[in-house]
């Protein structure tokens, strides 16, 4: 062979190394998010109603003492419109550092109020949770979230309900399992609940087919998850905590103010690999 | 020596192989980049710049009347324990208008007003285009939560004594009055970005740092766009390890623009970064920031644990 040829195909080969290296130049648009195994220990956090602008996120993530953000990601109940949110709102905040608590806010419990709740029949709130499952998961795909979404933290967000009115607390716990088991589906997620320590009956879920995690709302100022009102020290009590101790307040860090709820994560978030210290423990 | 064939064919193939990547991504629409050697990694240099000024809220010089309003019910859900409403107030006027706080709201059909809260003065600056939410919230699970009482329609009152009706809403009383619990603006996404505010950012560093010594790090500049980026003016950026007033260093400086003075289309580019962490740092995990100072420029981070 002649240095000519030989000469054509290094040119060829370069220029398709080039074209690697520009397409592995380009960011990803999809992103892979695992809990992991003792992820998020001791990651103060907060959330609120609307999930904030690049613009805000970018503010905070250097100014703020905050390393994770609860973004709300669909559901029938959801309060607050999102528009900032998208794939690239979420893969550009992944770069930055941040972390997440995925939220799913669809029906809430019967006769407690709310425009759309599931059933009082158990069979049928089993049904829904596993629905509502499905559609969280599916919205967190679509989100670019890699591999069906395995192993990612999603929080029902179950609001406090009358318990003693139409079989309420019935409906919830078999609501609860069936959001449980559709998120256990491969490809498994982890499955989460949030609400009120005691007026969302959190205690009422442990045992078997319990969630994966609880988000405990309970406003007593201190970040110890393993401080919950109503709810037993020996349930989820291996990382399995997420605890929302402030509620809504203001805070400005780098110039730009939200309004937000403040919380402690000794429990997955997405994605893991960082913890802080013991002070949510 | 002398090179045989063999040995200059290899020499002139490394060459190319060295400049096609810097010259042939992309092919886009944006001037060619010059093909001149640029290092894999870019030199750290000690150019101490300021950082750039916080875009600040524009101030309207006048409050927003009915004409200039278009107003609409927004979703029906559920937060902090409450069923909610959400009503998106959106400046359809050409010039700039404010709200001097929540506006009164009622809802005639349960003949409830709506409690302002501490969003009564709270000032709402809202450029053309750009929208308010408003949420009210309703208690619920009372003994009547069986029984709603559901108004689909909120008066609210401007400054300007004009009433607004927003049709359509879902506010239950069954259980008690509505609040407002929620009123603010929606930021606008940046009207026209530079070219160098569609920048990406990675970054590599150790996961540990020992205070007093000098942290040295590496942050990948990729330019997504089918058109090369010129780095000039020459763009500073902002390094911090910690957060807030309590951060253990923070300095803005200069890229080394000069050993690499744009990036090509669809290209990256990686700076050696060096930040020299006080013995004062607090130990502990904490944050470091990287913040390209121009309008709307991306921010990377990590977690480093300081010993």
């Amino acid at each position: 062979m002649s240095g000519l040829p030989r000469l054509r195909i290094g040119l060829l080969v370069a220029a398709v190394g080039a074209q690697i290296l520009c397409f592995a130049a380009t960011p990803a648009p999809t992103f892979a998010l695992s809990n992991g195994s003792g992820a998020g220990i001791g990651i103060h956090g907060f959330d609120t109603c609307q999930d904030p602008s690049r613009a805000a996120m970018n503010a905070w993530w250097p100014n703020s003492p905050w390393w994770w953000v609860g973004a709300y990601i669909g559901g029938s109940e959801m309060a607050c419109s999102q528009p900032n949110l998208s794939a690239t709102w979420l893969n550009e905040n992944r770069t930055t550092g941040w972390r997440f608590q995925f939220i799913w806010v669809g029906p809430q419990a019967p006769c407690s109020g709310f425009g759309v709740t599931f059933s009082s029949n158990t069979t049928t709130a089993n049904q829904q949770g596993q629905h509502e499952a499905a559609a969280a998961r599916a919205k967190l795909v679509s989100l670019g979230v890699t591999n069906g979404a395995k192993g990612s933290p999603i929080t029902y967000d179950l609001e406090a309900f009358n318990a003693s009115s139409c079989n309420a607390l019935a409906a919830a716990k078999a609501f609860v399992k069936g959001w449980v088991q559709g998120l256990h589906a491969s490809p498994a997620l982890s499955a989460g609940v949030y609400g009120s320590t005691c007026a969302s009956e959190l205690q009422s879920y442990a045992g078997a087919g319990q969630p994966d995690y609880i988000w405990g709302a309970n406003y007593d100022g201190n970040q110890r998850t393993s401080v919950m009102s109503c709810v037993s020290s020996s349930s989820w009590a291996s990382h399995q905590r997420l605890k929302q101790y402030i509620g809504g307040h203001n805070e400005t860090w780098g110039g730009v103010t939200m309004n937000i709820d403040t919380d402690c994560a000794n429990g997955p978030v997405a994605p893991t690999g960082v913890n802080v210290n013991t002070s949510c423990s | 020596m002398k090179l045989s064939n063999r040995a200059l064919t290899f020499v002139l193939v490394a060459a190319a192989a060295l400049l096609v990547p810097l010259s042939a991504c992309g092919g886009g629409s944006g001037a060619r980049a010059p093909a001149v050697a640029v290092p894999a990694v870019i030199p750290w240099v000690d150019i101490p710049s300021t950082p750039g000024s916080l875009a600040g809220s524009t101030s309207a010089p006048r409050a927003c009347a009915a004409a200039d309003l278009v107003v609409v019910a927004g979703q029906a859900g559920a937060f902090h324990g409450q069923a909610t409403q959400e009503l998106t107030l959106r400046n359809g006027a050409a010039d700039a208008c404010y709200l001097p706080g929540v506006p009164p709201a009622q809802v005639p059909g349960a003949g409830a007003q709506v409690g302002a809260g501490q969003f009564a003065a709270k000032r709402v600056d809202l450029a053309p285009g750009q929208s308010a939410t408003l949420l009210i919230g309703t208690p619920v699970g009372c003994a009547a939560s069986a029984q709603p009482v559901v108004a689909t329609t909120v008066q609210l009152t401007l400054a300007s004594g004009e009433p607004v009706a927003v049709n359509g809403t879902r506010v239950d009383t069954a259980c008690g009055a509505p609040s407002v619990i929620g009123f603010d603006a929606v930021d606008l996404p940046d009207a026209a970005p530079g070219p160098l505010s569609t920048l990406g950012l990675s970054l590599a560093a150790p996961r540990t740092a020992a205070r007093g010594s000098v942290l040295t790090y590496r942050v990948t500049v990729v330019n997504p766009s089918p058109a090369s980026v010129a780095l000039s003016p020459c763009p500073s950026y902002t390094e911090v390890l910690g957060t807030g007033a309590g951060a253990g260093a923070q300095r803005t400086l200069l890229l080394n623009c000069q050993a690499a003075p744009w990036i090509s289309a669809s290209a990256a580019r990686t700076f050696e970064m060096k930040l020299s962490v006080p013995a004062s740092t607090p130990a502990g995990t904490t944050k470091l920031s990287w913040k390209l100072e121009v309008p709307g420029g991306p921010v990377v981070g990590a977690a480093i644990a300081v010993s």
